[in-house]
Formats: structure tokens, C-alpha cells, sequence
């Protein structure tokens, strides 16, 4: 009986997952189309932390290097951007008026250049001690931005022009696109693209983490020497796996400027860097989907608590007494979770979901030991 | 196809490991090297591989040619790549990942392609059916023994046509022992040279053609490994008669 349940289990997962990954698809089509803005905007922010994250999960948790340079890379990729994209003629700033799209691929790059220049440090520091060496990049990469206003804006950031694809602008527009009767506007479009670069983040970092190169990776982080001994170019893999992950960084910066509108040094700090950490942790280390359930419950946990602080004891309003500001609480529920997790579940949330996966599997398998029992006798 | 030639090799500035080490292994040999805890073995093997820098060590004078190729300086990957490859001391083996990824890292490293890797795996698999058994499993929870087949299975991925085998038979039960020299001589069988570094002097003996013996980082004995088994001479340096030659520098 349990081996016909076995041989029967593998293809009726595959049929769940396939039911369940196209209702999430039909899911996030049709969301934009009836969420409200706030759903929307925390959406987007959730989906440009979810990109960063799944970079730091490869270097954090594939490879075993600490880094807190995410803010930095992702500052570099969106003043690349606005650099590069605004128009020269009405802004106030540097501009060279490329095409968006352009740009934005170039922001990328850039961010994978800023990358390779932090190489040295990846290739020769592990653990610990490159995220230490990494922590003086927060430092200096907001110096720079916030003295070179030309391109950065200085204090007050400068606003950031919008994507453009294929000659439609993601912008608000008083004859915007209409998708089953309902117009799509900014928030709108950033939504499709966001979901979009997620899915291809996502294909990218999988393949990354269960590639030859992947594993070379992980053999890295389990043994340096013994890697060495099986022919892995120690130094290479780290190097690779730096670049990668700031590549996917600058597009978290990109989709993090868009998504804001507008790009302020102040804003890529070392608590974001210290967030991004909380997120491949809580999520899971070195797994994709961990990193974007991180991301959600990291990124996505302070504007809720922040939306609905009314209807919330102990929540108040920013600037308001008498409770708890939404930062604050998502601080605390952070830290609480990532201490329960070391704890209980060090894979995270994505251990979490595992573990609610084979209790059901297991639950069904055994109604259907029963119900076939049953009608057996 | 190899020879090593008046090797001395230092870790640091002041440990002599390996003073003036002369040995060669010829195309399809199985050659042994015996000796006490600290006589430099893994140390040799460790040149030969070229990870030596990884452990603080370099060569200072001397030469290891392996098929006519001068290896001093090369990468251990370069080494890996040209048909050398080291099976280190201790069951060193990818414990964070599976059975499986352990020989796929090794294929990556060797630079296999991907399709010819699955066929060479196969032929591991073979060897070692128990692995294959536990191929999902996470290597680490693999049980001593079954750590060293895996080990040992995972230099085969890279194709050596010399393969280092360091202790392999370190901390395995006495039928372990006989299965691990079984699996030396399968290996051999198929067409690999083997340096196979023992304390097991008996099962190395026994597998092996020739033996070189090392003490206190210099060869001390050499020859057909049959005469040396019969040898009195080998008998008293493990049962500790005649004291070994020490050397300036050398560790005692
Ligand atoms: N990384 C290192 N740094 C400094 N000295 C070392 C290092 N590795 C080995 N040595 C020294 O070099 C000498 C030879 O060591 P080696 O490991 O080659 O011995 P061995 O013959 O393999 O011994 P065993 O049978 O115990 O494995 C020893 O005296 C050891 O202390
Ligand atoms: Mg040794």
C-alpha cells in the first residue's frame, strides 16, 4: 500500500505545483486590477527587496560570505540609472538621456563593476571578516553620493525618470493603457514589471544555486582547501558569486529608485544593509523562495503595520505617542523571529513551509490509507 | 609517469618537512609510502597536488615532473585538470552537501562535461553501491567508512590517471581495511597509477608493486614492496628498533 502511495506521490506533486504556480501567476496578473495603490506600492517594494535578497542568499547563504554591501551596490545601480536615463535638457543634475530600458541594463552592470572592484576583498576574505571589510563600502559609497550631487542630488535625492518599454512609458498618463476596463497606471505597470524581473531573478538565482557552478560554490563554503584540492578555482568561485550577487543588487536598485520615484543617498543606510541580512535569515539561508518570503515579512511587515496602526493596539502612527512606531514593531517581530528561527527552525520560513508541506502530504497519504481500508472491508 | 626529484619542502619559515625526496611511479604501478605519524607524507602528497600554499607549505628545491610536465607552480586545478588528483587525509568530504553533489563538484572541478560526467558517475556508482544507495543523503551523515568510499569515489570523478590516496584505510574497521585494499586494486585494475600513503603497512604492502619509505621527511628504505614486506629492516622501523635518521631542522 505505501509503496503504490510512493510511486503515485512524485507525479501528484508535480500536478501541484504546476496548479499552484498558475494560480499564483493568474493571481498576480489580475491583482493590480483590483488591489488599491497601498497593495500595490507595498507590492513593489516587496518584489525590489525580494530581487536583492535572492543575490544576498547566493553569497550569504551558497557560498558562506558575509556582506553588507547591498546598499551600496543598489545606491550605485540607481544613480546609475537616473544618470543615465534623465534628460539632459530639464534636469537640474547630470543626464545623458539614454533610453530607460538601456539604462536600467547598464545600471546593472554597473552595479556588477562595483562588484568586481570589491572583488579583491571577496576573494581573499571570508566569512566574517569580508562582511566587516564590506561594512566600510555603506560608509563610503554614501559619502561619495552624498558630496557628488551632480549625479546623486545630495541630500534630497532627485526624482527618477521613468521606465519605458517598448514605447510605453510606466509612468501616469491621462490616456493610460486599459486592461479589462481598468486603466493602468503607474503603480499598475511598475507591478507587471517588478513580477516580471522576479521571475527572471528567480529562474537566475535557481540556476545559479543548483548549477555546477552553484555547487562549486557550496563546496567553497563547506571547505576552501578541500575545494581546492577538487580542482574549484577558490578564488574565481568567490569572485563570481560577489559580482552575481551585486548584479542582482543593482537590479533591486533600479526597481527600488522606479518604485519610489525618487533617489536619495540617505535612503541605501547599513540598516537596509542590516535588513537584507534579516531577510535571507528569516527566509532561509542559501533558498531562493526563502529569500523572497524574507523580503515579504522584512519589507513588506513595516508599511502594513504602518497602513492599519488604527485598527492595531500598541501601533501608532508615525510622529504620534502614546505606542509604538510600525519601524519599531517590525524591529522587534524581526528580531524575535530571527532568534525563534536560530532556535527552532534554522531554515527559516522556508523550513517552515517545508515542514506544513509533509505534515499535509503525510495527512492525505494517510486519509487515503484509511478511506482505501475502508472500502476494502 | 611521475618523478619527484630531491624534493625539500618547509611549512613557514622554520618547519622542514621534507628533506631531499627522490621517488617515481611508473605508468599502471601501485607504489606505497610508509612511514611513523610525522614523517611527511601527506606532506609529499600535498606538493604533489599543489596545495601545498593552502597549508602554509611551499617547495623550496627540487622537482616533481608528472608526464613530462614540470608541476611546480601549477594550480591544484591545472594539476587536477592534467590527470593528478589527491584524495585527502581524513574523509574529507563535502559534509553540507549530498552524496551526489559531493562527485558532481568534483566532475565540475575536473572540468568533465556535464553528459560525460553522468557516465563516469555510473562507473563510481559500481564501485561503491552503497553510496549510491544513500546518493540523497547528505554526506556528512554518512558513516565513517562509507565517508572514505566517498572520498575516495569522488577523486575517481575527475578521471586521474594518478590517483593520491592519503590513509585511506585510517580509522576503518579490519574488514573495512581488506575492502578498501580490494577497492585499490579494482581501481588499479582499471587502468590508474596509485601512490597510496598507508600506516596500514600490511594491506599497503599487499597492493602495492613498490613501497618508499619515509622518516622524519627523508626516504629511508625503498624497493619491491613483496622484498620489503620481508624485510626485517621495515619491521624495526615500525616496531621502533633502529632509530630513524633525523635530520637539521627536521620535526622529531
Ligand atoms: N600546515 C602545517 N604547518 C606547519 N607544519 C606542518 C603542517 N602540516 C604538517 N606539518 C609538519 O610537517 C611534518 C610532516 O607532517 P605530515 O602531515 O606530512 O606527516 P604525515 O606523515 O602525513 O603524518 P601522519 O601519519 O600523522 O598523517 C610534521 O612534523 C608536521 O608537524
Ligand atoms: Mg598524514
Amino acid at each position: 500500500m505505501t509503496t503504490i502511495d510512493q510511486t503515485t506521490s512524485r507525479p501528484t506533486q508535480a500536478v501541484i505545483r504546476g496548479v499552484a504556480l498558475a494560480l499564483i501567476g493568474v493571481a498576480v496578473c489580475v491583482a493590480p486590477l483590483y488591489l488599491d495603490t497601498f497593495w500595490l506600492r507595498t507590492g513593489l517594494t516587496v518584489a525590489s527587496a525580494a530581487v536583492g535578497a535572492i543575490g544576498l542568499t547566493i553569497l550569504v547563504g551558497t557560498t558562506g560570505q558575509l556582506s553588507f554591501a547591498h546598499p551600496f551596490l543598489m545606491a550605485g545601480a540607481a544613480v546609475t540609472y537616473v544618470t543615465l536615463a534623465d534628460n539632459p535638457v530639464n534636469t537640474a543634475h547630470l543626464g545623458l538621456g539614454l533610453p530607460p530600458a538601456a539604462a536600467a541594463v547598464l545600471a546593472i552592470f554597473a552595479a556588477g563593476a562595483l562588484g568586481l572592484a570589491a572583488s579583491p576583498l571577496a576573494s581573499r576574505l571570508s566569512g566574517i571578516y569580508l562582511g566587516i571589510a564590506t561594512l566600510s563600502l555603506v560608509f563610503i559609497g554614501q559619502h561619495i553620493l552624498e558630496n557628488w550631487t551632480a549625479a546623486s542630488g545630495g541630500f534630497f535625492g532627485r526624482p527618477v525618470p521613468p521606465m519605458s518599454l517598448f514605447g510605453l512609458s510606466l509612468a501616469d498618463s491621462p490616456t493610460p493603457p486599459v486592461l479589462l476596463g481598468v486603466p493602468l497606471q503607474r503603480e499598475e505597470l511598475l507591478w507587471y514589471l517588478s513580477a516580471a524581473v522576479i521571475v527572471v531573478a528567480w529562474i537566475a538565482g535557481r540556476n545559479v544555486v543548483h548549477s555546477r557552478v552553484g555547487r562549486s560554490l557550496a563546496a567553497v563554503r563547506d571547505s576552501e582547501v578541500l575545494a581546492a584540492t577538487n580542482g574549484v578555482n577558490v578564488r574565481s568561485a568567490k569572485r563570481g558569486a560577489y559580482i552575481a550577487s551585486s548584479m542582482f543588487a543593482g537590479a533591486a536598485g533600479v526597481l527600488f529608485a522606479l518604485t519610489t520615484g525618487s533617489v536619495a543617498p540617505e535612503t541605501f543606510n547599513l540598516g537596509l544593509a542590516i535588513s537584507f541580512l534579516a531577510m535571507v535569515v528569516v527566509g532561509g539561508l542559501g533558498s531562493v523562495a526563502g529569500a523572497c518570503m524574507g523580503a515579504a515579512f522584512i519589507a513588506g511587515l513595516p508599511l502594513l503595520l504602518q497602513e492599519f496602526s488604527d485598527q492595531l493596539p500598541l501601533i501608532v502612527q508615525t510622529g504620534e505617542a502614546g505606542g509604538m512606531q510600525a519601524s519599531t514593531a517590525t524591529s522587534y517581530l524581526a528580531g524575535a523571529l530571527i532568534v525563534l528561527c536560530m532556535l527552532f527552525e534554522p531554515r527559516g520560513l522556508v523550513g517552515l513551509a517545508t515542514r506544513g508541506r509533509s505534515l499535509a502530504t503525510r495527512a492525505l497519504r494517510r486519509t487515503r490509507i484509511l478511506t482505501s481500508r475502508a472500502t476494502h472491508n | 609517469m611521475l618523478k619527484v626529484t630531491q624534493l625539500h619542502v618547509r611549512y613557514g619559515t622554520s618547519v622542514t618537512a621534507l628533506t631531499d625526496v627522490s621517488l617515481g611511479v611508473g605508468e599502471g604501478e601501485v607504489v606505497a609510502v610508509l612511514g611513523a605519524n610525522g614523517a611527511g607524507k601527506s606532506t609529499l602528497l600535498r606538493a604533489l597536488s599543489g596545495t601545498l600554499p593552502h597549508h602554509g607549505g611551499q617547495v623550496t628545491r627540487g622537482s616533481i615532473e608528472f608526464e613530462g610536465r614540470d608541476l611546480l607552480g601549477v594550480s591544484p586545478r591545472r594539476i587536477v585538470r592534467a590527470g593528478l588528483i589527491q584524495s585527502p587525509e581524513g574523509r574529507r568530504i563535502f559534509k553540507g552537501l549530498s552524496v551526489e553533489e559531493n562527485l558532481r563538484v568534483a566532475a565540475a572541478g575536473a572540468g568533465i562535461p556535464t553528459r560525460h560526467a553522468a557516465t563516469v558517475r555510473r562507473t563510481v556508482w559500481d564501485l561503491f553501491p552503497r553510496l549510491e544507495q544513500r546518493r540523497e543523503q547528505s554526506a556528512g551523515l554518512l558513516s565513517g567508512g562509507e565517508q572514505q568510499m566517498l572520498a575516495i569515489g569522488r577523486a575517481l570523478m575527475a578521471q586521474p590517471r594518478l590517483l593520491l590516496l592519503d590513509e585511506p584505510s585510517l580509522g576503518l574497521a579490519p574488514q573495512m581495511v581488506d575492502s578498501v585494499g580490494a577497492i585499490i586494486e579494482e581501481i588499479h585494475r582499471r587502468g590508474t597509477s596509485v601512490l597510496l600513503v598507508e600506516q596500514n603497512a600490511a594491506m599497503a604492502l599487499a597492493v602495492s608493486d613498490r613501497a618508499v619509505v619515509l622518516a622524519s621527511g627523508s626516504v629511508c628504505a625503498t624497493g619491491p614492496a613483496d622484498h620489503l614486506a620481508a624485510s626485517d629492516e621495515l619491521r624495526d622501523l615500525y616496531l621502533g628498533g633502529t632509530p630513524a635518521p633525523t635530520l637539521d631542522g627536521a620535526p622529531q
